[in-house]
């Protein structure tokens, strides 16, 4: 073989090998860039509201999650709003631009992103709005909550109780 | 040895440092903890019913609250979860001890967070304050330091994969250069050996007719026994002759097929006297009709030059063992002898012109075997006899009876 194409063929051999490598060794490139349980995570601990403006809309990410981005004062907020399937069935309509008030548990990831998965997203100009999980977080789409869809275009704020505190799949990783 | 203390000292380095970026970053989140804890209690000192405490805000806070002796949580940054009770009692610890508590802890969304738990002064009474931390910006050093290792790994990889390529490829040309260099001398010599040969041949074969002459006339005496004498010389020198011109001769590969059995049978019957005199004993054991890609004139020269060699490796007497089996397509003739062998450092240069260990001999029997086998597609190897003696390996194509294939 040509000396040349043997240079060329260590060369791909060792930048696929160190890439495979690396993502062994540092443990990313698992399917998760945020590292975080966007489909069924939530914690009460990490329950907030924050009030912003669309920036913009991803009817499903790689994961197949309806998400959108909202600027909050000086924080970008990107917002897990469930699964894209069942967000088209009983979501709310939005656009960029919109202003919104999301309440849903904040986490940041493990690629700096903050992340708020929602429990309840209210268009406030038109006053609808949209529970995607019941009061202990648990998602609408897996079943979970007194009732699907619980208020839309309501006109009339959904009631939040108390939550229990502690953490919800509290996996410990100890020093 | 300098390209090995440099990978060893650049990884070392590397290692090193990324090591002791995970102490940097606690320290980073334990100061910013007890920051956060100390501006707490003094908002918290300030305004006892903690109300002050919902306006207190950063963006480094996953959560926070303060926990009181009895386990209700006095304040959380979840208002909704205000009043309620705790669900762990790892505060405890932190009460009695009155010592820091803080570990890593993976909230419900999955995020790992630094949690921190400090004894809180608060009325004169003391609580727990339990601050969970974001920890990405905090670990910033660390992932500089994850991406310093595998840069300097990777460009360490890289350099001994390009550094061996370099190397193997400077090999490969010196061996090609020298290759070229040996076959250009090899070149000079056969042509200046041709010529030599073919301007000896004539006035040898007058020489050595005239010997020839002599000898038959001469009555038996001193002077018939130096006719002989001028006879047999001219008759060497013909045959060095005859060696260098073959040598030289092109390299056309040989398309012609001999009878190894019957090439076999003539050698036997012509050097059964010298076997005699030499006291050697030769065994040998060829099937009949052994057809081999090699004409029976170049097949009689080598097994004659082998043999002929194995013979004057046995001044004392011996056992020769002439071998021929037939394998997968390939004729395996093996010539072994009990001698003293080929001597090991001389094993590289056997089959080059011109290199013998012979007081008598112009060392162009092997290099003549080596090119009879190599223009008939065979190989030729020297070897160690099982014995101990000296083992010539020859394989050549075999030629297939009509009708066998």
């Amino acid at each position: 073989m040509n000396p040349i194409k043997i240079t060329i063929c260590l060369l791909a051999a060792f930048i696929m090998s160190s890439s495979v490598a690396a993502h062994a060794f540092w443990g990313i490139g698992d399917d998760k860039a945020s590292g975080l349980n966007l489909e069924t995570g939530y914690d009460a601990n990490t329950v907030t509201t924050v009030t912003g403006r669309i920036v913009s809309l991803n009817s499903g990410d790689e994961h197949g999650n309806a998400r959108l981005e909202l600027v909050s004062g000086d924080l970008r907020i990107v917002v897990v709003l469930g699964p894209q399937g069942y967000w088209a069935e009983h979501g709310i309509a939005l656009k960029p631009g919109d202003s919104v008030t999301v309440r849903g548990s904040k986490a940041q990831g493990g690629d700096g992103v903050v992340y708020l998965l929602a429990q309840k997203i209210t268009e406030t100009s038109l006053n609808t709005s949209v529970t995607l999980r019941n009061e202990s977080g648990q998602s609408e789409w897996s079943g979970g909550g007194a009732g699907r869809s619980a208020s839309r275009n309501a006109g009339r704020p959904a009631t939040m109780r108390s939550q229990s505190p502690g953490r919800m799949g509290s996996g410990r990783m100890g020093r | 040895m300098v390209a090995f203390l440099l990978t060893v000292g650049l990884s070392w380095f590397a290692l090193r440092n990324y090591s002791s970026a995970a102490p940097v970053a606690d320290d980073n989140l334990r100061g910013l903890a007890l920051t956060i804890a100390s501006a707490m209690e003094g908002v918290a000192g300030r305004d006892p019913s903690l109300n002050a405490l919902t306006s207190f805000q950063s963006p480094e806070i996953a959560y926070a609250m303060l926990i009181s002796p009895s386990g209700r949580i006095l304040f959380h940054s979840n208002p909704d979860l205000t009043g309620n009770e705790v669900g762990d009692g790892r505060y405890r610890s932190v009460l009695a001890s009155g010592v820091l508590g803080e570990e890593r802890v993976r909230l419900g969304t999955g995020e790992y967070v630094y949690e921190f738990q400090a004894p809180f002064h608060l009325s004169g009474k003391v609580s727990v304050l339990r601050l969970a931390l974001h920890t990405w910006r905090s670990e910033a050093v660390m992932r500089r330091a994850k991406f310093g290792v595998s840069l300097i790994i990777s460009l360490l990889v890289l350099g001994w994969v390009l550094g061996g390529t370099v190397y193997l490829l400077l090999r490969r040309q010196a061996a090609q250069e020298e290759r070229l260099a040996r076959q250009n001398e090899l070149e000079r010599l056969g042509e200046v050996g041709a010529v030599l040969a073919h301007e000896v041949r004539n006035p040898l074969a007058g020489i050595k007719g005239y010997g020839q002459l002599l000898a038959e006339r001469l009555p038996d005496g001193r002077e018939r026994d130096y006719a002989q004498l001028i006879v047999r010389e001219s008759l060497r020198l013909e045959q060095l002759a005859d060696d260098i011109l073959l040598y030289t001769r092109s390299d056309a590969k040989q398309l012609l097929t001999g009878n190894l059995s019957a090439v076999v049978g003539q050698l036997s019957t012509l050097l059964a006297p010298q076997l005699e005199i030499a006291g050697v004993r030769m065994v040998v054991s060829v099937a009949e009709q052994v057809m081999v890609n090699c004409p029976d004139d170049q097949l009689h020269r080598l097994l004659l030059n082998l043999l002929t060699n194995a013979i004057q490796a046995l001044p004392d007497g011996g056992d020769i063992a002439l071998v021929a089996t037939v394998d997968d397509g390939e004729v395996d003739i093996s010539i072994a002898d009990n001698g003293p062998g080929v001597d090991p450092e001389i094993r590289a240069v056997l089959f080059e012109p011109f290199r013998t260990s012979k007081a008598r001999g112009a060392g162009l029997g092997l290099a003549l075997c080596k090119k009879i086998v190599d223009s008939c597609g065979g190989t030729i190897v020297a070897g160690e006899a099982p014995e101990g003696g000296a083992l010539f390996s020859v394989k050549l194509p075999a030629v297939l009876p009509e009708g066998a294939a």
